[in-house]
C-alpha cells in the first residue's frame, strides 16, 4: 500500500506498427498501461498516475498526475503513431510533472516503455539516473519491440544508475505468444516491491478462477465476505438439523420427551427472545419447524396421546412468546396432562431448573415473578413435557396480535380448531395434587383464548381521566375495571387530589383484580418538587383465575392507552405495594 | 551573511537547550541523495550523543556532495541556533542553506533564495552552532537545509544536527477532517432536549 505517484511513459514512436507482440506494438502497451493504471489506483486509493508520451511531434503529457482512472483511461484512446521516442526528454519531462505533484507526501515513480531503438550513449544515461535518483525517483523499465545489441546493455546502465535499494526494476520482454501486459503481471511492476505487493496484481495473476466462489476477495470483499458467511451458514444449519434427526431418531421410543425437548428448545428460544440473536433464533426456528412437523406426525402415529390431532391441525409459524401471563395461564389450566417422562434434552433439564427459569423471567420486562401465575408456571415446569408443546403450537397460532413476528389472523380458524380438540384433553386432564387452583372448564379456557387474541377495549373515559389527572392534577388516583360482559376496561373510582395513599389501597377489593393510577408528589434530596405517576396492577391471590388472566392480558392494552406512566407496580398482595415501596421506587 | 560564533558551552546547559530534537516528526523526516534511505534520521538526537556514530550517519552518493534535509516538527518552533558536526577527511558540509518549505529539490534548491546561508566551519567536535535570524524563525512548521558543497571529500558526511529553541505547542496544520453536508440529515442535529431527558408530568 505504498503511497505513489506514477508517470508512465508511452513509446508511440513508427517502430510500434510492428505486429510482433499483438495486435500491434503499440495496441499492447496500451493495454499494459491500462493494468498499471488499474493496479495503482487499487493499491492505494491516494496513488495518481499520469501518461505522457515520448514520441510524436514531441513529448507530451496526456494526463497528468490523477487518481482518477477514467480519465486515464479515456486519454489511451486516440493514441496516434508517429516520429522517433525521446527517452531523456520524456524522462525528463516526467520527473517535471512529478516534482510538480499535489501530494508530496508520495513516492515517486516513472515507468517507461522502451520499445525503439536508443541512440543515446550510456553516459548521458547514466547521467538522467544519477538525477534521478539524487531527487528519489524510482524508474521502472520495460524493454520490448526492437532489440539490438546495445540496447539491453544502456538500459541496464540507466537501472543501476537510477536504482536505490532495490526500488527501480527493469523487464525485458521478448516477443512471443503472451500478450505484453499478461508478462507485466508477474513482475515486480505489477507486484511492486516486496512488502508493497499489490493485491490487484497477485489477484490477477492466479486468475480468478484461484477464489471461493468465483469472487475475488480483493476487487469484492464485501461480496466475497457474504457468499462465505452465508455458506457458512448453511453448512451449520444443516448440520445442526442433521443432528436433530439423528437424535431425535435416537429418542422415537420417548417421542414425547423428544418433542418436549424441541418445544422446550422452541419455548426457550421465545421466552428468552430479546436475549438471543436473531440469527442462532432464525436458525433454531427454521430448524425446529421442519423437526416438529416430522414429529408431530410421528407423534399423531406412534402415541395415544390425544394431542395428535391437534399439532396436525395447527400451523407451526414462529411466533414470539411475549405474553407469558398467556403462556402460564393456558399451562395451569392444561395441566392435567402432566405425566413424568423422563426428559433427557438438555432444555428441558434447563427448564426443569427452576433458578434457570426465574433468572430468564426475571429478565423479561414486564413479568413480575412474583405474580402469582408466574409461580404456578415455574412450579408446573417441574417434570412436565407434554401440556408444553401442546401449549406451544396454540400459543403459536393465538399470538395472532402480540406475537413480534406471528402470521396474522388466524384467530377464527385456530379457535375453531382449539375448541374442537379441547374436549379431548380436558378428557385427559388428571388433577395435579399440589396444585391450589381448580380445574378450568374447556369453555372458559376457549373464552379466556378468545379474550386474549381479540384484546380489550379501552373506554374513553379512562383516557380522559387519565390526562385530567395528569395535566389538571384533579386526582390522586383512577382505578380502573374491567368489566367483563362488555369486555371493556372502564373507569371504577376516581379519588379527588385531598385523597392519600392509604385512599386508594382502600379501594382496592380484596378479591378482585384491578388497574390504578397514582400520583405520587414528594421532594427530592435537592429540595425539589416532583410528581411520578404509578401504575399498578392489582392482582391478589384471592382473585380468580380467569380474572388474575384477563387483567393480565389487558394491562398491554391499558397501558399503551395511559401514555406517561412513571413507573409499575405489581401486587399480590397489600404489603407489595406499600406505600414505601412507592417512596422507594421514586428515588 | 553568516555569523559563526563559538561559545564556550557547559555541559548541561547545551543538552537542555538543544532539544528541539523531541518536536521532530522523524516519520517525516526525509533527505535528498543520501546513500542510505533513512539514515537520516540518525543525525537528530540528544546533544550528549552527537559524536555518537554507532547508528549511522547520514551520507550523500558517492561523488556528489550535495544534500537535502527536509525536518517537519510536531509543533511550531522557534529556532535560535543551529550546530552541525560532519566528518572528516574533507566530508564535512561547508555551506548550510535553510528554507522554510517542503518539497524542494535540488533544481529548487539551486534557484530559490534560501532564508538564510552560513559558511560552515568544521566541526568535528560539535561546539560550534550558527545563529539564526531569530524574527524570520520565529514559527517554524517544518525546515529544509540544503547543503551544496563540502570541503573536498567526494561524499559528504554529517553525523549530527543540533537545533537550540522553543517549542510553542501552536500547530499551524490544518484542520484533519472536514466533514461537508450536501444535504443535512436531521439525525446528525439532535438537541438535547429532543432526545428525550426527563419527561415531566404536569
Amino acid at each position: 500500500m505504498v503511497l505513489e505517484a506514477t508517470v508512465i511513459c508511452i513509446d508511440n514512436s513508427e517502430w510500434m506498427r510492428n505486429g510482433d507482440y499483438s495486435p500491434c506494438r503499440l495496441q499492447a502497451q496500451a493495454d499494459a498501461v491500462n493494468l498499471i493504471c488499474g493496479a495503482k489506483t487499487q493499491s492505494n486509493p491516494e496513488n495518481t498516475v499520469g501518461v505522457l508520451t515520448m514520441a510524436g511531434k514531441g513529448v507530451r503529457v496526456l494526463v497528468t498526475p490523477t487518481s482518477d482512472l477514467g480519465k486515464i483511461l479515456a486519454c489511451m484512446h486516440g493514441l496516434e503513431i508517429g516520429g522517433e521516442m525521446n527517452l531523456t526528454a520524456g524522462i525528463q519531462v516526467a520527473q517535471l510533472a512529478l516534482k510538480h505533484r499535489q501530494n508530496k507526501q508520495q513516492q515517486q515513480r516513472i515507468i517507461v516503455f522502451a520499445g525503439s531503438p536508443i541512440k543515446y550513449d550510456k553516459k548521458a544515461l547514466e547521467a538522467i539516473g544519477k538525477k534521478l535518483k539524487k531527487n528519489n525517483v524510482t524508474l521502472d523499465i520495460v524493454d520490448f519491440g526492437e532489440s539490438d545489441d546495445t540496447k539491453p546493455e544502456k538500459l541496464e546502465a540507466l537501472l543501476a544508475a537510477v536504482n536505490n535499494n532495490d526500488t527501480s526494476h527493469i523487464v525485458h520482454v521478448p516477443p512471443g505468444p503472451n500478450a505484453l501486459s499478461d508478462v507485466l503481471l508477474s513482475t515486480p511492476i505489477f507486484t511492486g516491491d516486496g512488502d508493497g505487493g499489490s493485491g490487484f496484481a497477485a489477484a490477477a495473476a492466479v486468475g480468478t478462477s484461484g477464489f471461493d466462489f468465483g469472487v475475488d476477495p480483493n476487487i469484492d470483499p464485501e461480496l466475497a465476505l457474504a457468499l462465505r458467511v452465508s455458506m457458512e451458514e448453511e453448512r451449520a444449519r444443516q448440520e445442526a438439523a442433521a443432528k436433530k434427526a439423528a437424535e431425535d431418531a435416537a429418542k422415537q421410543q420417548k417421542g414425547d420427551a423428544s418433542v418436549s425437548g424441541s418445544q422446550d428448545v422452541s419455548m426457550a428460544e421465545a421466552v428468552s427472545n430479546s436475549t438471543i440473536a436473531v440469527d442462532d433464533k432464525m436458525h433454531d426456528q427454521t430448524d425446529d419447524e421442519a423437526v416438529l412437523i416430522e414429529q408431530a406426525l410421528a407423534m399423531s402415529m406412534g402415541d395415544a396421546k390425544s394431542c395428535g390431532p391437534i399439532m396436525s391441525d395447527t400451523d407451526i409459524s414462529d411466533a414470539a412468546m411475549n405474553d407469558t401471563e398467556l403462556a402460564v395461564a393456558l399451562q395451569m389450566s392444561l395441566k392435567g396432562n402432566a405425566e413424568d417422562l423422563p426428559t433427557q434434552s438438555e432444555m428441558s433439564k434447563a427448564l426443569e431448573d427452576q433458578s434457570f427459569v426465574s433468572s430468564i423471567l426475571n429478565s423479561l420486562p414486564g413479568v413480575d415473578p412474583n405474580d402469582p401465575s408466574v409461580k404456578d408456571l415455574l412450579a408446573s415446569l417441574q417434570g412436565q413435557s407434554q401440556p408444553q408443546e401442546k401449549q406451544n403450537e396454540d400459543k403459536k397460532e393465538n399470538e395472532g396480535d402480540k406475537g413480534t413476528k406471528v402470521k396474522t389472523k388466524k384467530t377464527s380458524p385456530s379457535f375453531q380448531s382449539i375448541n374442537s380438540s379441547t374436549p379431548s384433553p380436558s378428557s385427559s386432564l388428571t388433577k395435579k395434587p399440589k396444585e391450589k387452583e381448580n380445574i378450568k372448564h374447556p369453555a372458559t379456557m376457549a373464552m379466556a383464548f378468545k379474550m386474549a387474541t381479540t384484546g380489550m377495549s379501552v373506554k374513553e373515559e379512562c383516557r380522559n381521566s387519565f390526562l385530567e389527572m395528569k395535566r389538571r392534577r384533579v386526582h390522586r388516583y383512577i382505578v380502573f375495571k374491567i368489566d367483563e360482559r362488555s369486555k371493556t376496561v372502564m373507569v371504577d373510582k376516581v379519588g379527588g387530589a385531598g385523597e392519600g395513599y392509604e385512599d386508594l389501597a382502600a379501594s382496592l377489593p380484596a378479591d378482585d383484580c384491578r388497574y390504578a393510577v397514582f400520583d405520587f408528589d414528594f421532594v427530592t434530596v435537592d429540595n425539589c418538587q416532583k410528581s411520578k405517576i404509578f401504575f399498578i396492577a392489582w392482582s391478589p391471590t384471592a382473585s380468580r383465575i380467569r380474572s388474575k388472566m384477563l387483567y393480565a392480558t389487558s394491562k398491554q392494552g391499558l397501558r399503551r392507552v395511559l401514555d406517561g406512566v412513571h413507573f409499575e407496580v405489581q401486587a399480590t398482595d397489600p404489603t407489595e405495594m406499600g406505600f414505601d415501596v412507592i417512596q422507594d421506587r421514586a428515588k | 551573511m553568516a555569523c559563526a560564533h563559538d561559545h564556550s558551552c557547559e555541559d548541561h546547559n547545551c543538552s537542555a537547550d538543544f532539544s528541539l530534537y523531541k518536536n521532530i516528526d522523524f516519520s517525516r523526516v526525509r533527505a535528498l541523495n543520501e546513500s542510505v534511505a533513512g539514515s537520516v534520521k540518525s543525525v537528530f538526537k540528544a546533544w550528549e550523543r552527537r559524536l555518537d556514530n554507532s547508528e549511522g550517519v547520514l551520507e550523500s552518493n558517492d561523488g556528489d556532495p550535495e544534500l537535502i534535509v527536509f525536518i517537519p516538527f510536531t509543533s511550531d518552533v522557534k529556532i535560535k541556533s543551529i550546530s552541525v558536526v560532519g566528518g572528516a577527511g574533507g566530508t564535512s558540509p561547508s555551506k548550510m542553506r535553510v528554507h522554510n518549505r517542503d518539497g524542494i529539490d535540488f533544481s529548487d534548491a539551486q534557484n530559490m533564495q534560501p532564508i538564510q546561508e552560513w559558511d560552515l566551519v568544521e566541526n568535528l567536535q560539535g561546539v560550534l552552532e550558527y545563529q539564526t535570524r531569530y524574527a524570520r524563525f520565529q514559527s517554524v512548521g517544518s525546515l529544509t537545509l540544503h547543503f551544496p558543497a563540502n570541503f573536498g571529500g567526494d561524499t559528504t558526511q554529517i553525523y549530527y544536527i543540533g537545533l537550540r529553541g522553543e517549542a510553542t505547542q501552536l500547530k499551524r496544520d490544518v484542520v484533519a477532517t472536514i466533514v461537508y453536508e450536501i444535504t443535512p440529515n436531521p439525525s446528525d442535529h439532535k438537541t438535547p432536549t429532543e432526545t428525550g431527558g426527563v419527561s415531566h408530568v404536569e
